[in-house]
Order: structure tokens, then sequence, then C-alpha cells
């Protein structure tokens, strides 16, 4: 418990990481540790929502929860992209504007200051530790090894949508409206266009 | 209601930054504290198995920490399926337009996304009512629309089905003990070599957790506890997106309105709204909501056959 407790609260730190960033393969931790890791993550989690109220320091690192999130030049959704991040990328928080956006930077070698910086949406990211999605990419700047890829996809995924939808024929209509409704999804210009006539300005909360 | 009060059913979003307005941060602890002791007490076995592997960190996360994101948002393509069986997707494409670019224009705002962010539909029933499935696609019926006079009390009805998704109210009203089953399957999983996955008996468990899911939709609905949680905030993604938060108390009138009118079981199973309202004005602000002329315009303009009775 002691060591794997350690490790835990290393994971932050440079001890487990290797100049890719792969913690996560490299941390061993016995069941007793996962109360405590349960309680650093949603301890961080807390960390980030002080943060938000600028009542504190933004956690060091966070992970992309969605799909793909662009890193933009600015901090605006029609700000440049300048890489999208897949699913379960580790970001360094660098700084942040108002509540909803984190200047993030990638990883770069060891002792290496940050190879570039950028602006995400908060709503992308997460104090979680995420497995990546197999086949997702991202090997630029901000990407992680395939070690860690590896990893991922052990869970509910398109083989077990696929096997659940065997023998229920009825539903592929509604699923083929889903992906319809996917691919309508109105895009950053219209949203801000939208915005703009309905006479909507940010506010803060 | 099945309604907004509702208007919940599903909803998941994503244990993240702890978004502001869900303040149920100690029985999120609960919940996930409970997976990881019976995780740990139930089958030591199977956790002293994958304590081998280098996947450890990963597995105890993934128990830890509950469904990420990813899973969510398979399950939320059931739920969103499940429910277009039920319900037939409203075909008008200017008003599916229009919801969808308000929605986004909402979305912008929110603290959390989900995997593939969120999408809007309006479905056509007259039933009054709104669904958050995770994933997340949020469904507005055409009897929810027709209850909105106003872009802002129709953002408000968006939002609050939003605010299911931020605080994750689907993920946390799944079954413990069903939950304890899935993260131990999950573990399991994790530990085998690649290729060798039990598909059915994740399959199982997806249909078990999804089952779960309807039944807080079609049944029994959220506790107010998560009702009120989602109004509180909705009312802060109202007012950081621009849109008057009072409407939300003119929608919840509304709801009341019709609650104490209903005699039928629409309302029934679900906890009064003048609760809420009370709740919730204060956050809102004194006064009436108001809106702005342009607003108006198009939302008359393209809801007006939508929210007819006929056609």
């Amino acid at each position: 418990m002691a060591s794997g407790q350690e490790s835990l609260l290393d994971s932050g730190g440079q001890r487990n990481v290797d100049k890719e960033g792969t913690w996560m393969t490299r941390v061993r931790i016995g069941p007793g540790c996962a109360a405590a890791l349960l309680l650093l993550s949603v301890g961080t989690a807390i960390g980030a929502q002080t943060e938000a109220g600028a009542k504190g320091p933004p956690p060091k690192e966070l992970s992309v929860q969605v799909e793909t999130a662009p890193v933009r030049e600015k901090p605006d959704w029609l700000g440049k992209v300048l890489e999208p991040l897949p699913y379960g990328t580790r970001v360094s928080v660098v700084g942040q504007r108002g509540d909803l956006w984190m200047q993030v930077a990638g990883r770069g070698e060891e002792g290496a200051p940050p190879p570039r910086a950028g602006w995400m949406s908060k709503s992308h990211l997460t104090a979680m530790k995420l497995a990546r999605v197999p086949g997702a990419g991202g090997q630029g700047s901000f990407g992680v090894s395939d070690e860690e890829v590896a990893l991922a996809g052990k869970g509910f995924d398109e083989d077990v949508e696929k096997a659940y939808r065997t023998g229920k024929p009825g539903l592929s209509r509604a699923y083929s409206v889903l992906d319809e409704l996917e691919k309508k999804k109105p895009a950053p210009e219209a949203v801000a266009r939208f915005r703009e006539q309905g006479q909507l300005e940010e506010r803060s909360s | 209601m099945r309604a907004f009060a509702a208007l919940s059913r599903l909803a998941v979003a994503t244990l993240s930054l702890i978004p502001a307005g869900c303040q149920q941060l100690e029985g999120m602890l609960d919940d996930h504290g409970g997976v990881v002791s019976d995780l740990t007490g139930v089958d030591r076995e199977v956790v002293d198995d994958v304590n081998k592997g280098v996947k450890t960190a990963n597995v105890i996360a993934e128990a830890a920490e509950g469904i990420d994101p990813s899973q969510e948002y398979y399950l939320g393509r059931a739920v969103g399926a499940t429910i277009l069986e039920k319900y037939p997707p409203y075909d008008n494409e200017e008003a599916n337009r229009y919801v969808g670019e308000l929605g986004q224009s909402l979305a912008w705002f929110s603290e959390v996304a989900p995997y593939r962010g969120y999408h809007f539909l309006i479905l056509d029933t007259d039933v009054v009512n709104a669904y958050a499935a995770p994933g997340a696609y949020i469904f507005l019926t055409r009897g929810g629309l027709r209850l909105c006079e106003t872009e802002d009390e129709l953002a408000a009805m968006l939002a609050h089905e939003i605010a299911h998704v931020q605080c994750r109210h689907a993920v946390r009203s799944i079954d413990k003990s069903r939950w304890t089953k899935v993260a131990t399957l999950i573990a399991q999983e994790a530990a085998k070599e690649a290729g060798s996955r039990n598909v059915v008996q994740l399959t199982e468990a997806f249909g078990g957790i999804l089952d779960d899911f309807v039944t807080a939709i079609v049944e029994s609905g959220y506790s107010r506890e998560y009702e009120e949680e989602a109004d509180e905030a909705a009312v802060g993604l109202l007012r950081r997106s621009g849109y008057d938060p009072r409407a939300l108390v003119t929608v919840l009138r509304k709801l009341e309105k019709r609650q104490a009118s209903s005699s039928g079981d629409l309302f029934s199973t679900h906890p009064a709204v003048k609760d809420r309202i009370g709740r919730i004005a204060p956050l809102a602000g004194a006064g009436s909501a108001e809106t702005v002329s342009a607003r108006q315009q198009r939302f008359e303009a393209a809801t007006a056959r939508a929210r007819s009775p006929q056609s």
C-alpha cells in the first residue's frame, strides 16, 4: 500500500513520467489504494472547480474527454485550430481566461519548455485520467505514445453497440436518425451568427 | 412531469471538473466510493489478478470513476434510439435547425461537453416533455415546444436538460448492485489480452444499465434533488450565455399550472414544481423575464408550424 500510494501521490509529478508521458502504464497500485486514487481524483476535480472560481491554482494536467478537441490560437470558438487532440490526451494547463477557457501546452521533452501553447474549452477537459481510444491518432506535438493507446477500449464501445443491435432490426432506423443528427450539428460560424442576430452577449455567472 | 420537471429523464455527464450548480459532490463521492469498496471487497481475486498487469491504474480508475465519457456515449446512443423508437423525429428542417443553433449557443457555455458534443432534435409528439440522453442527445417534444412562448423560455428548457448532462444525473442514478457487477466485469476485461473480450457479457451489462436509464425516464423520473440541481445549473448556463434566467421560472410556472390542471398520469409521478420554483426564483432574479424583439421574431417564425395544433 505504501509504495502504491507513493506512486499515486507522485502521479502528477515527474517520477512516473517518461519522456513520452506514459505515466499510466508505469504506475503500480494495490487494491487498497483504490480509495486513495478516488480521493485524489475527486480532490483534483474539487481543485479544478475552485480554480474555475479563481480561488486556487489550476490543476497541472487534464485529459481530453471528447472524441476530438481542438487547440485554438485564441480563447474563442471561432479561433484558428492549431491542432485537434484525440480523446484521452493529457495536456498541461498553463493559464485560464474566464470560466470557460484553459490555456494548455503539450508535453515536449523532459526538462524542456512546452513546445506549443494554445487554448481549449474547459468543457473538453477533465481531471480524470482516460484511456485512449485505439486508432484515434494524435502523434503531433501534444500526442502520446502507442503504448498508452493500446490500453484503451475495454468497456462499452462500437463492438458492444453492434452486439446490442443484433436481433433488434427495429433499432436500425432510430440509430440512423442519430447518425444523421450528428452530421447536421451546426458549424461554429452558424452558432456565432445565431448569437449575434439574437443579441446574445456572454456574461459572467 | 415526465416533462421538464420530469423534463429530465436521462442525462449523463462526465465526472470531470465539477460544474458550478452541481452541488451534490458528496453524493458523487458516495456513489463512486461505493463502487470502489464493492470492487475491492466483493471480488478480491479479480482485483489481485488485475493488479498483476500494467493496466492496473486504468482499471481501478475506471472502476472508481465510473463509466468514462466514451462509454457514456455508446450508452447514450442506445438511450436515444430507444426514445426514437417511441417517438419519431419531427420532420421540419427549419424548426430543427433553429432548436439546434439555440442549443449549441447554450452548449458553448456548458462546463462539460459530452464525447461527441450536444445534439438537439424535436420529437413529433404532443406529449409535453424533454429528454437528455448521454452522448448527449437532447430531445424536445412538440408538446414541450408549445409550452414555450419565447426563445428565452425554450432556452430555459434546453438549459435544464444540458444541466442534467453536466451533472451526470443518469450515471449517478445507476443501481449500485448493477454498477458493482459492471465495474467488476470491466476490470476482468481489462486484465485480458487484446482480442479475447467477452462481448456477450459486456452487452448484457450494457442492456442492464440501459434498463436502469429507461426506468428512470419512463417510470420514476429523477429525484427532486437532481431536478433542483439541474435548475440551479441551468440558471448559471442561461446567464453566462446571455439569456434571461428568469425564463426558467416562467416555464416552471407554466408546468405548475399544467400539473395542477392535469388529472392524467402525465405529471402525477413527479415532484411538485412549486417547490422548485420557490427555490430557483431567488437565484434567477426578481421581476419578469424579458426577451428582445429579434429573438421573438425568429422564435415565432421558426416554430410556428411546429407549435401549431395540427400539421
